[in-house]
């Protein structure tokens, strides 16, 4: 085998598929962070199964499987999925939650008998199905390649063309809508750009799997960073480099077993998510409990001088509590009192103000 | 049509139904979708152990890993540094995710199919039956989905009060002493069980639809909880009953076709659900906009009546354009007035009745209370 370190010496079917991970990746990522503020994470899911029965027809009406084709059908019924969806948050009591999860499966199994119906008369095998749900990365070939790049940029360059509108839709809605701007404008836009990465995604990472991409990176990338902008960037950079990283990884491991390109990229997102929830420099767990006991202990360590900073100051009766404090030059006796200085006041203000001076 | 199918189909659909309407009412919905995944991945850990596909042990590993699932989105949601979709996004991919690289680096030689994992099969369930001294007692499925039922009926009628107040009331069931946290596990383990047993049959993504469904399609119409229950239940039968002809006549999947069946039957409520269905809503609407627009037609004739200009505000032929109407709506409006007699024309322009000053009266002493 070659030497795999070297990009340049990767096979040609390695590099195709990769520079679609990467593409599909960075998208997903970039447009999750969307989704994910907005509190939609799993609409993702929702539509992603509720393409089953369009790439189904699409296929039923046309007989042929050319992506594109496959793909108007599955965009035609994830669209649908959520027109549907909206109707049920609209005009009924019932939650968000549960509608997504009646579209989702019950367009699934809308799928699934359409694709029983067109077993029966002969048509598609199972194969279909298998790969519609899990993907097939290695499959991926030049044209497909294209499309991804193409939908990919010009999502890309719409999300920032409307970056300020949709940033503020996100934030705040009900200024959004009282500026004067379509909240449907905003809600569709962010509808039909998910839909398109879904369906891209679909025949790369498979349906399960697809959501994670939307939304594994975006959560990694808000332990990183609290702007919007960075957050967005950042979320699509780690879903590109996980799904480079993750593509290469399963081709060099399938040399003995033959690995998923799918499960391997969102195991890495996976492990990438914990590893920032602990170790972020921002918000990170680790560096959110070694600051609480560093202030926890300076608290109790200091908590005599703060009694004196809040009630002081005291009668000089009581200066064998303050010795040490008094040696330190926080606290000094002044006219029969015990006192503060201003050293001991700012150390005070250090102390209680949790560091933010 | 076989019997034993329907008589699993049925029994399937309400002992998911039955647990998915608390799932609904503490808007945990989603968590089906994650848990009937990661099952999976349970499944897959207790053949590495046991190797034998039939071992009941494979059943116990799988409902443990839902609830392990419902745990690691807890304790995700617990950091607070995601929240509770993202996190359930994160979870059950993960978990997937492992099963999916396990199965394929595994098992390549065994028939352990992620396919039939996910979609199940109700046809086949026939062929798996349980036999005891030689006579056939009939099809696993049905047995185990009987004995599933019969747990789930059995604990939330123990348990109703319970869980009845910590799902409408959380705080007061925490400060009568009920743990919320052993009522949420106990809840999720016995979503996880029934999924466990359902998706044999129906399939990990099609049990979310039994599960959600009928429970959904019931609050549509229903205001308390016993009456949800029931009407649940009802609709659940139905479903898979029509579900099942369905499939039996037009020669498909049968779990697929019940899940499209619960798809439809909920569309078909939120339209024609007589208190709060879509039509009937645009029905009323319409009623009562016409109602207020008769009653605007008599006050604006009244105030004009006596005044100079009522030759030109009350002229039959331009009045649509006095009271901001279409044409249609307009003639409309003075053809009802005029049926009901509260107005008639004196050559071109409109007079009120006596019936007409009665009804205009009502209308005002409505609008401002007891001052006339």
């Amino acid at each position: 085998m070659p030497e795999l370190w070297l990009v340049t010496n990767w096979p040609y079917t390695l590099r195709v598929v990769t520079i679609g991970t990467m593409f599909l990746g960075f998208i997903a990522g970039f447009l999750g962070t969307f989704i994910v503020l907005r509190k939609q994470a799993l609409v993702g899911d929702a539509l992603s199964h509720a393409a089953l029965p369009g790439v189904v027809i699409a296929f039923m009406v046309t007989q042929v499987r050319d992506l594109p084709v496959l793909l108007i059908g599955a965009t035609i019924a994830s669209v649908v999925a959520m027109v549907l969806l909206n109707a049920i948050k609209r005009r009924t009591t019932v939650k968000f939650d549960a509608g997504m999860a009646l579209i989702l499966s019950g367009f699934f199994g809308l799928g699934q008998v359409l694709m029983s119906h067109l077993q029966k008369t002969g048509g598609a095998s199972q194969a279909g199905l298998s790969t519609f749900i899990f993907g097939q990365a290695a499959n991926m070939v030049r044209a497909d390649v294209v499309l991804i790049i193409a939908v990919s940029l010009v999502i890309f360059l719409v999300l920032v063309l409307f970056w300020k509108e949709l940033k503020l839709y996100v934030f705040d809605e009900p200024f959004y809508r009282s500026v004067g701007l379509s909240e449907r404008a905003a809600s569709g836009l962010l509808t039909i750009t998910v839909v398109l990465v879904v369906v891209i995604g679909i025949r790369t990472i498979g349906v399960v799997l697809m959501s994670a991409l939307l939304i594994a990176p975006s959560v990694a990338s808000r332990q990183l960073s609290n702007r919007f902008m960075v957050n967005a960037l950042l979320a699509g950079v780690i879903g590109a480099g996980a799904g480079a990283f993750g593509t290469y990884l399963s081709y060099v491991g399938s040399d003995r077993a033959s690995l998923p390109t799918g499960p391997v990229v969102v195991m890495l997102l996976s492990g990438f998510v914990l590893f920032t929830m602990f170790f972020s420099w921002r918000h990170g767990i680790v560096k959110h409990r070694v600051s609480v006991a560093y202030y926890k202990r300076r608290i109790i360590k200091y908590k005599r001088l703060i009694h004196l900073y809040e009630h002081g100051p005291f009668s000089a009766d009581e200066r064998g509590q303050y010795s040490q404090f008094i040696d330190q030059r926080f606290a000094t006796i002044k006219a029969g009192q015990v006192e503060m200085t201003d050293k001991g006041k700012q150390k005070v203000r250090d102390i209680i103000e949790g560091g933010r001076q | 049509m076989n019997v034993e199918i329907l008589a699993v189909a049925v029994l399937t659909a309400l002992a998911t139904s039955l647990v998915g309407v608390f799932l609904v009412l503490r808007r945990l919905s989603m968590l089906t979708d994650a848990i009937s995944h990661t099952i999976l991945l349970g499944i897959v850990l207790a053949f590495m152990v046991v190797a034998d596909l039939t071992s009941p042990f494979l059943l116990v590993a799988a409902t443990l890993m839902g609830v392990v699932t419902v745990f690691l989105i807890e304790a995700l949601i617990q950091t607070r540094r995601v929240k509770e979709d993202a996190a359930i996004g994160v979870v059950f991919t993960f978990l997937f995710s492992i099963a999916v690289i396990i199965v394929t680096t595994q098992f390549r030689n065994v028939h352990l199919d992620i396919d039939m994992v996910l979609l199940g099969n109700l046809e086949f369930v026939i062929f798996d039956r349980v036999m005891l001294f030689d006579r056939d007692l009939g099809p696993a499925s049905l047995w185990v989905m009987a004995v599933v039922l019969a747990i789930n009926v059995g604990l939330l009628s123990v348990f109703y009060k319970e869980i009845k107040l910590s799902t409408f009331d959380p705080a007061l069931a925490s400060v009568l002493g009920f743990s919320a946290v052993l009522m949420h596990y106990g809840l999720m383990t016995i979503v996880s069980l029934t999924a466990v047993a359902a998706f044999n049959a129906v399939g990990a993504i099609l049990v979310i639809a039994l599960m959600i469904g009928p429970p959904i399609t019931a609050l549509l119409f229903t205001k308390t909880l016993f009456h949800t229950i029931v009407l649940t239940l009802a609709i659940a039968t139905f479903n898979s009953v029509v579900g099942y002809a369905l499939a039996w006549g037009l020669d498909v999947t049968i779990s697929g076709t019940i899940a499209t069946m619960t798809m439809a039957s909920f569309f078909s409520a939120m339209l024609l659900s007589p208190k709060r269905g879509l039509l009937f809503e645009a029905f009323r609407t319409k009623k009562q906009r016409e109602h207020i627009a008769l009653a605007g037609l008599l006050v604006h004739v009244e105030n004009h009546a006596e005044s100079e200009d009522a030759a030109i505000e009350l002229n039959a032929n331009t009045l649509h354009e006095h009271m901001n109407w279409s044409r249609a709506f307009c003639e409309k409006i003075v053809q009802r007035a005029t049926a009901q007699h509260y107005i008639r024309l004196e050559g071109n322009i409109i007079k009120l009745t006596e019936t007409g000053h009665a009804f205009y009266r009502t209308v005002v002493s409505d609008s401002r209370g007891t001052i006339r």
